[in-house]
């Protein structure tokens, strides 16, 4: 036999297969990239947002201080919290920090005063604004108008919009408003010498939970202690529990793949006569099994690439990756989501094992169980006779 | 071991599953040897078994006794597995002639050629050449489903021919054609079998009797198959 002269025809006449059956093909192109979307969406947003996490927690400082009182939240003097965290040993660099959630134009929007609150690979080289000036995301700068912005109800402060943030921090800096802490204070209801909260960055890392203990004590008033390890978790399990929603996805995943396995085994099953007339020409099992492949891996590839391409789109492309986070999430407001190669790797994984393998394994033993009957038999199922 | 070049039925039995035993058999103690280069014409009423006898030949179905042989291999007792390659020496025209309705005439004649191991240009030189025999060039791309039935049956023919099958075998190829294309398939017919195939016909077709390049004649009635050579020239 001539190395590869058995397949080209093969493969050509699959295709025409799949050009009679149009209709079917398409509803099978469908379904298998919609399931690929979906589960690759679930798959790559989890794997990213896992990476994220481990990608802020290193750019986070290692504690962040905050005051509460009966009412909750409150203002932390800076002089004493300084004064304070710097007695305790391995405490090194802390920070107060000004922000806060205040009443924007269209909805409530986040104002920070100090940078130590913005990672520092978000703000891309945008020079910091000056005293009647903010850098806003891009949903804040969607509401604005005349390039001026006004926050606040009791105390309502007017600034010109200098900059935007790019749109691919949109995750992160969606409803930021960054501007001088003078600005700010009235807005967030601090007076000077006060901050919302203080970050403290350790000498060891390891021991950020031994420390909490000895920082708690070291302030004159009660305190909350978040370290790195229960911010990361809380933002995941709140984003995880808040994704139920993407739970639900997986219902019409479900429906699809049993849809596409229905229709390969109803198809076969229909196509009886047709495996009995080439089996009486010659067509062997095996044959008729490398047809089948063919038609699945021409259908099966190109939407298994569409699924994974709308997928990455959904999760990484910042528009789109918006309404995903807001889908799974809830709501939240993530940072730029970032993939690793790891991660990308077990995804395309998790789909074979999930989509690829239930898809072939229809495919392939539907037409092996098929295509095994006398041929005398199969072709008695078609109107010819 | 049976070494005659051919095909040959020893003791050959058919049954339907299922059908009572003291029904009468389709078939019953049949001996026949088609020979290599010839064109042997089975004959019989309607119903007779005329049709089984071309499906145990061609090994679609299984004899409840009895062998078929071909070129000295017992094929009927052959599993599925070497039966199954096997069969793309045979040509068959199916007396319903079980054409793909929506596929060109064209792509009807690339079927049986598409698991062989020959080129895709040489598969287009052969669809050509039997596209040609048949007088249906014109028609390659035409869909099935708008010939009339005798140009159907001419690509059934043209079908089972494309390949250059070692056995032919036709059921009722000249059922739906008229005087001149009924002679003209003949004379295919015969041109296969004088380059070394194995030509059986089945057919009630009182036009084939006389047609003078058929070899043997067999007649089936009441389940058995009586027949003898008529040319000279026969092996």
């Amino acid at each position: 036999m001539m190395p590869g002269t058995r397949y080209p025809p093969m493969v050509i006449w699959a295709a025409r297969d799949i050009q009679r059956h149009c209709g079917r093909s398409m509803l099978l192109f469908a379904c298998l990239a919609s399931l690929v979307f979906l589960t690759a969406m679930a798959l790559l947003f989890s794997q990213a947002l896992d990476a994220t996490w481990e990608r802020l927690m290193d750019q986070a400082p290692d504690l962040v201080v905050r005051r509460i009182d009966g009412g909750g939240w409150a203002p932390l003097p800076v002089d004493v919290a300084m004064a304070c965290a710097k007695k305790i040993p391995g405490v090194i660099d802390p920070t107060p920090r000004l922000w806060g959630v205040v009443p924007g134009p269209e909805g409530p929007v986040t104002v920070v005063a100090s940078i130590a609150v913005v990672p520092e690979s978000m703000l891309k080289g945008i020079p910091p604004p000056s005293a009647g000036q903010a850098v806003v995301g891009q949903g804040v700068a969607r509401a604005l108008s005349g390039g001026r912005l006004s926050l606040g109800s009791n105390h309502s402060v007017t600034v010109s919009v200098i900059h935007t943030f790019p749109a691919d921090t949109g995750l992160a800096t969606h409803d930021l408003v960054w501007m001088t802490p003078d600005d700010a204070r009235p807005l967030l209801g601090l007076v000077p010498g006060q901050a919302s909260d203080l970050a403290v960055h350790l000498f060891r890392r390891e021991e950020e939970r031994a420390i909490q203990a000895d920082l708690a004590a070291a302030f004159p008033w009660p305190v909350r202690i978040t370290d790195r390890s229960t911010s990361a978790l809380n933002h995941h399990t709140r984003a995880v529990r808040s994704g139920g929603i993407a739970v639900v996805a997986g219902i019409p995943a479900l429906l699809a793949l049993l849809l596409i396995i229905t229709g390969t085994v109803v198809d076969n099953t229909a196509r009886q006569a047709y495996w009995g007339l080439l089996k009486s020409m010659g067509w062997t099992t095996a044959d008729m099994v490398r047809l089948q492949v063919s038609r699945a891996m021409i259908v099966g590839i190109p939407a298994v690439v569409l699924g994974l391409a709308s997928a990455y789109a959904a999760v990484f492309y910042p528009p789109a990756a918006g309404i995903t986070a807001f889908w799974v999430t809830g709501g939240q407001h993530l940072p730029a989501l970032t993939l690793v190669s790891s991660g990308a790797a077990m995804v395309m994984i998790e789909i074979a094992a999930m989509v690829g393998l239930p898809f072939l394994a229809a495919v392939f033993l539907t037409t092996l169980r098929a295509a095994d009957g006398s041929p005398w038999t199969l072709l008695q199922a078609d109107p010819w006779n | 071991m049976e070494l005659n070049a051919g095909l040959v039925c020893r003791g050959l039995n058919f049954r339907w599953p299922g059908k009572n035993a003291d029904e009468p058999p389709v078939l019953e103690a049949v001996e026949a040897v088609f020979a290599q280069g010839t064109v042997s014409l089975v004959t019989g009423n309607t119903g007779s078994g005329k049709s089984t006898l071309m499906h145990l030949l061609a090994g679609l179905l299984h004899p409840t006794a009895g062998e078929v042989w071909a070129d000295g291999q017992p094929v009927s007792r052959w599993p599925s597995r070497h039966r199954d390659p096997w069969r793309r020496q045979v040509g068959i025209v199916f007396q319903h002639l079980a054409l793909i309705p929506d596929l060109t005439v064209g792509e009807n004649l690339l079927l049986p050629m598409i698991p062989r191991p020959i080129t895709w240009s040489r598969m287009q030189e052969e669809i050509r050449r039997q596209l040609e025999d048949a007088g249906l060039s014109a028609l390659a791309d035409a869909p099935t489903n708008t010939l009339s039935g005798g140009q159907r049956q001419r690509l059934a023919i043209a079908r089972a021919l494309v390949a250059r099958p070692r056995f032919v075998l036709a059921d009722e190829p000249t059922a739906f054609q008229d005087d001149h294309h009924a002679a003209r398939i003949c004379a295919q017919l015969c041109d296969i079998a004088r380059e070394g195939a194995v030509v059986v016909i089945g057919s009630h077709d009182p036009r084939l009797r006389s047609f003078d390049g058929i070899d043997r004649r067999f007649h089936l009635a009441s389940a058995t198959l009586t027949g003898a050579a008529v040319n000279q020239g026969a092996p």
